[in-house]
């Protein structure tokens, strides 16, 4: 019966990500430098059952809720702009975040009221940007997204160049500081914090999703969902706000993980359906496998020294952007 | 009352005019057909009617109700609109195309047996069926702008704007989809069609509106509204009226 068809398909692509999601959360658990014995760390033995436990889990747990929200955030971001190219990284908010974990670094802070320092002056700065790109963005009561997307390079270039001006300033352990935190990486946080995380992210994500029918008709046109009934200037203001949330929030935890909102909407687009009521969950589904398989790669490829994870999904990200370009521009040329 | 009342309407574009002082009435039960050369107006007035433009002057009101006081979602159940065309950067399939149309329907998240019922109707009427799973970029203008149209047609609204429905179509399909309109028009609809092709208006349509640099200059039966006289001073070009063996206008124009 063709009345099921769309919840069908639904259900089945949900299965099939949530297998793979599952399938690579077994692999990077067992992925890592140090030696893990998996039958003395489930019995409790001490040092295995601490490594598990305290750092291997909520590290593998955070590079999943990442990735997810990395990734959902991409697929939104290219709806709203209609953009197969567009990042969570095209709006600014992340060099925001960059920019706000370099000043905490060259000022020296490390805490501030018991939290990292960094955490905060990311989160901080992320929001800034927001506000300033939303500001230059509204005209009245209307938000153009192309304004949004200018507003958003010209803010990434800015706080590009701020962050090299204070990296020129920075000592040697700072500079070493900045450099690592601006390659992006998982580091293993605390089950607290990664509660907090993972409700305010699910909340955001379930609302994004809930309105997957209005995104595939402003994926298609902001004329054309306006005549189908939707109400354009709200979900372009939810989901530019939604995505940016989410940018923001894993940004001040990882730093900036690159290409990870470009490769997984878009192959998931290709191959599995454009249809947002399923692009949006399997992205975060994709994205938490893809991100915790590169976090395992990370630990393993150079052991017992580990890579920055950004490193390794830009590896894997470039080549594929550039293969995006090429076959674009055949669709332009033929 | 009409469904249709348009009282002074007139729009800028950064200071300049585009349209000024249309006042006019459309009910349902007729095909509208709006002429006119290039810049004169008529895509304007056909978005300021399916509620896509603001910041015009004037009052335009759908059943009795200004256009800023309908909300989006029961003004689609009442009117569709197609575009001149669509360009799409995602791999929406036709069929996916075609389903957007019952989005201001939507009781939940997915489509129900009744969204896809409308959508096959739709897709059967503008002879689109064989195509519902191809990625729509993949199709030819004239197929692309059928799925368009079926798009609005699955809205299943009692008015329907069209902005040029048949440029890219061939001659099968212009003469389908005008009679399909016409069909649509006896059953009670109300259509209002924006082209460029006057003969196909004045053999289609029931009522003709011209405009010229942004004024309403003749509304009225094709036979009249489509004077040769009128068509050589509004479009600047020579023009002929001759009779087809049914009695209705054949504009000959050029030289």
């Amino acid at each position: 019966m063709a009345t099921e068809a769309s919840r069908r398909s639904f259900h089945v692509a949900i299965a099939v990500c949530g297998a793979f999601l599952a399938v690579s959360f077994a692999i990077s658990i067992l992925a890592g430098a140090s030696s893990l014995d998996f039958g003395r760390a489930l019995a409790g033995e001490s040092p295995h059952y601490e490594v598990l436990v305290h750092f291997r889990l909520p590290r593998v747990l955070l590079a999943m809720l990442g990735g997810g929200c990395l990734a959902l955030a991409g697929a939104l971001f290219q709806a709203l702009l209609r953009d197969a190219l567009a990042t969570p990284y095209t709006t600014g908010v992340s060099s925001g975040a960059a920019l706000g974990a370099v000043i905490m670094i060259s000022l020296g802070w490390s805490e501030i009221a018991g939290l990292p320092a960094i955490w905060i002056g990311a989160f901080a700065g992320a929001g800034a940007v927001l506000a300033l790109v939303t500001a230059i963005a509204t005209e009245g009561r209307r938000v153009s997204s192309f304004t949004l997307l200018l507003a958003g390079v010209a803010l990434n270039s800015i706080c590009g160049s701020l962050i090299l001006f204070l990296h020129s300033f920075a000592n040697l352990s700072q500079s070493f500081s900045i450099a690592r935190w601006l390659m992006g990486g998982i580091e293993p946080v605390r089950y607290g914090t990664l509660a907090v995380i993972a409700s305010m992210a699910g909340a955001v994500c379930a609302v994004v999703i809930a309105q997957g029918r209005e995104w595939n008709a402003v994926a298609a046109g902001e004329e054309w969902a306006a005549a189908r009934g939707v109400n354009v200037r709200r979900l372009t203001v939810i989901g530019f706000l939604a995505g940016s949330f989410l940018t923001g929030l894993i940004t001040a935890f990882t730093g900036p993980v690159g290409f990870i909102g470009l490769i997984v909407p878009h192959a998931l687009r290709l191959r599995l359906d454009p249809d947002h009521r399923l692009l949006l969950p399997c992205s975060f589904l994709g994205g938490a496998a893809f991100l915790a398989l590169c976090d395992g790669f990370a630990r393993v490829i150079v052991a017992p020294a580990e890579l920055p994870v950004g490193v390794v999904t830009a590896l894997l990200g470039g080549p594929f952007f550039i293969w995006l370009l090429r076959s674009r521009r055949k669709v332009f040329w033929l | 009352m009409a469904r249709y009342e348009l009282a002074g309407v007139g729009m800028r574009y950064s200071g300049t005019p585009v349209l000024s002082g249309v006042s006019l009435a459309v009910d349902g039960g007729g095909l509208t057909a709006i002429a006119g050369p290039n810049g004169a107006g008529k895509s304007t007035l056909l978005g300021i009617m399916a509620n896509l433009r603001g910041g015009y002057s004037g009052v335009c009101a759908y059943d009795g109700l200004n256009l800023e006081r309908w909300q989006r979602r029961p003004f689609a159940r009442h009117v569709a609109f197609v575009p001149q065309s669509l360009h799409l950067e995602f791999p929406f399939s036709a069929e996916q195309v075609v389903l957007m149309g019952r989005t201001p329907h939507a009781t939940g998240m997915f489509e129900t047996g009744d969204d896809y019922a409308h959508a096959e109707a739709a897709m059967r009427l503008t002879d689109t069926l064989q195509f519902r799973h191809r990625d729509f970029r993949s199709l030819s203008g004239g197929e692309r702008q059928r799925v368009v149209l079926a798009s609005a047609l699955a809205q299943s609204a009692e008015t329907l704007l069209l902005d040029e429905p048949t440029t890219y179509l061939d001659l099968e399909h212009q003469v389908s989809i005008y009679r399909l309109l016409r069909e649509r028009a006896r059953a009670g609809s109300l259509i209002v069609t924006v082209t460029h092709d006057l003969n196909l208006a004045a053999r289609y349509a029931d009522r003709v509106l011209i405009l010229s640099e942004g004024r309403l200059v003749a509304d009225g039966a094709p036979a009249d509204a489509l004077s040769p006289e009128r068509v050589a001073e509004v479009f600047r070009v020579p023009a002929r009226a001759l009779q087809t063996p049914e009695g209705r206008p054949w504009i000959v124009y050029g030289d």
